[in-house]
């Protein structure tokens, strides 16, 4: 038996998604916090039954397209009235309307790389090495099981007390990841 | 089942109130077009677009609820079918604007096409008879594919089956493109032919962004209503109309894009034949109206959707709703009103008889048929996933 701090946490595995969400619900209303499911598809209200708080990607979007789109009009505002004014048909230097393609083409542009990259950069990826893949069972999360850990800092962490809770909740089998 | 004793009790209320209102300013709107005929035919034509649009909306969004499924179909596809189920209705209420035709249209006054070259040209498409055969035909084919979709949509419930299942999608895959097709010819037609001179080739998608718009806001209002009560209160929840809310946005963004790409290339290509039709709309007046419909169509609506809270409620989203339906009656305004006063901003009051005259009709049809189609199917592949979402 390994002791509490050379444990990652513990790992529940279910061939369910009900079961799974129930897991979760069931630990978070026992106390749990510093936990986390894997499933091989998106389980509906998984999230939520994991008391994760919203996820503040939107966020990261909505200052993406703001600035891609206060920057796109912003270089052709620089372009043509400042650094390069031209006569083009008779027109203002600052014809708004033909800046709107390139100011929505770079809003979007914006928001999109700040979704990706923020979505990396909030989920802590690309992330080399992590103790779940310890565990050989863990391979079958892509494929067709599922799974709860509870790691070993959450503060109501007991090696013994949280594997029988774990196994209260019907796992079908209850893993220590090592480190 | 108490309350769906109630719905029954307030649609069939709804139902007499707009009949009521609905014959009452027919009267007056015939007694405005002997009177004043120069103002009813433009009014009625508004009115009339409005609520056309809304049927046609709502026929379009249910073929492509057929076409993709997803659970966000389920609690609103009773509502767009019986919207699309009073197209036969329009049909009848159309006739009036085939009396006004030289009134609203400049082609089909003989003085104006003898001194008018350009009209002499156009004049193999732009005629009156020609008119007349085309609408009988957008009408007959929006009618068959309407009738027949919703028929087939009745009988997947009643007795389902995969094979049905797949030619209702192949069937409303057709409806799709003739709806495409149908809705561009009647836009060059109805509207865009106000002013025979002008020519504009994306015109016909934004006639259907605007009816996407229109059907949507208008299903989200009527399930907003109903939300209280026995059918949908069961399939209706947060992340439902989260759905429709996202969809609602998708619409809006579409119609302001459309709508900017006309303007732009029209502003770009700066040629004498196009320009006219935002010259008079962006002066004396008509330019009050044109902001108000980039800021109440367009950037109002979309921040407040962008929220997630105002999407998953009722109240909230229903008012958004209502006032992109009062938009739609304002953008179609500014679209045909500046043809009959190019000088200047001028309030046609008849409109204030002509749509509560048809939309008290079409409001009257709309509620009949409503509770005699099951509001809500009953076994659908998607309802299932649809129920499942309400207590997740």
């Amino acid at each position: 038996m390994t002791t509490a701090t050379q444990l990652y946490g513990l790992l529940a595995q279910y061939d369910e998604p009900e079961a799974l969400r129930a897991a979760a619900s069931q630990a978070y209303a026992h106390g749990y916090r510093r936990m986390e499911a894997y499933s091989p598809f998106p389980v509906e209200s998984l999230a939520t039954a994991l008391g994760h708080p919203r996820s503040r990607l939107p966020i990261l979007t909505l200052v993406g397209g703001v600035l891609g789109g206060v920057s796109g009009y912003g270089m052709l505002y620089y372009a043509s009235v400042i650094s390069y004014p031209m006569n083009v048909g008779g027109r203002p230097l600052h014809s708004w309307p033909s800046f709107i393609p390139i100011t929505f083409e770079l809003t979007i542009l914006g928001a999109a790389l700040f979704t990706v990259f923020g979505m990396l950069a909030l989920s802590g990826l690309p992330m080399p090495y992590h103790a779940l893949f310890n565990v050989p069972e863990f391979k079958r999360a892509s494929r067709d099981q599922f799974f709860l850990c509870i790691q070993s800092i959450d503060p109501q962490f007991d090696i013994n007390q949280t594997a029988a809770f774990l196994k209260e909740c019907r796992a079908l089998a209850v893993h220590e990841v090592p480190r | 089942m108490s309350s769906q004793v109630d719905s029954l009790a307030l649609l069939s209320q709804i139902q007499r109130k707009s009949l009521a209102v609905g014959l009452v300013m027919s009267v007056v709107s015939a007694w405005c077009a002997f009177a004043v005929p120069g103002q009813f035919y433009p009014a009625y034509l508004v009115a009339f677009l409005f609520f056309w649009s809304i049927s046609m909306g709502c026929f379009a969004l249910s073929c492509l609820h057929h076409i993709t499924g997803g659970g966000w179909g389920v609690a609103i596809r009773r509502t767009l079918e019986t919207g699309a189920s009073k197209l036969p209705l329009l049909a009848l209420l159309f006739v009036p604007v085939l009396f006004g035709l030289p009134r609203l249209y400049l082609w089909a006054r003989p003085s104006a096409v003898a001194s008018d070259v350009i009209l002499q040209h156009k004049s193999a498409y732009l005629n009156v008879g020609f008119f007349q055969v085309r609408a009988g035909i957008y009408f007959a084919a929006w009618i068959l594919f309407a009738s027949t979709i919703n028929r087939m949509s009745a009988k997947c419930d009643l007795e389902p089956s995969i094979e049905r299942r797949e030619s209702l999608a192949y069937m409303s895959s057709v409806g799709l493109i003739v709806w495409a097709l149908t809705t561009t010819f009647a836009s060059i037609d109805w509207t865009m032919s106000l002013d025979p001179h002008w020519v504009s080739g994306i015109h016909g998608v934004i006639t259907m962004a605007g009816q996407s718009v229109a059907g949507t806001a208008f299903v989200i209002l009527t399930i907003t209503l109903l939300s209280g009560y026995a059918p949908i209160a069961r399939v209706l929840n947060a992340s439902r109309l989260h759905d429709l809310g996202n969809f609602l946005m998708a619409l809006v963004l579409f119609w302001a894009y459309t709508s900017f790409t006309q303007y732009l290339v029209i502003w770009s290509g700066n040629l004498p034949e196009e320009t006219p039709w935002y010259l008079i709309r962006g002066r004396g007046g008509w330019q009050i109206v044109m902001l108000l419909l980039v800021g109440l169509h367009f950037i109002v609506p979309f921040l407040l959707l962008l929220n997630r809270s105002v999407k998953r409620k009722p109240r909230q989203l229903a008012a958004v709703a209502l006032l992109l339906l009062a938009m739609r009656i304002v953008d179609l305004y500014w679209q045909v009103m500046p043809t009959f006063s190019p000088g200047g901003f001028q309030f046609n009051w008849v409109v204030l008889c002509t749509i509560p005259a048809v939309g008290g009709l079409w409001l009257a049809g709309f509620a009949r048929r409503l509770p005699a189609f099951a509001s809500v199917i009953v076994d659908d592949p998607h309802s299932e996933e649809s129920h499942h979402h309400a207590h997740a």
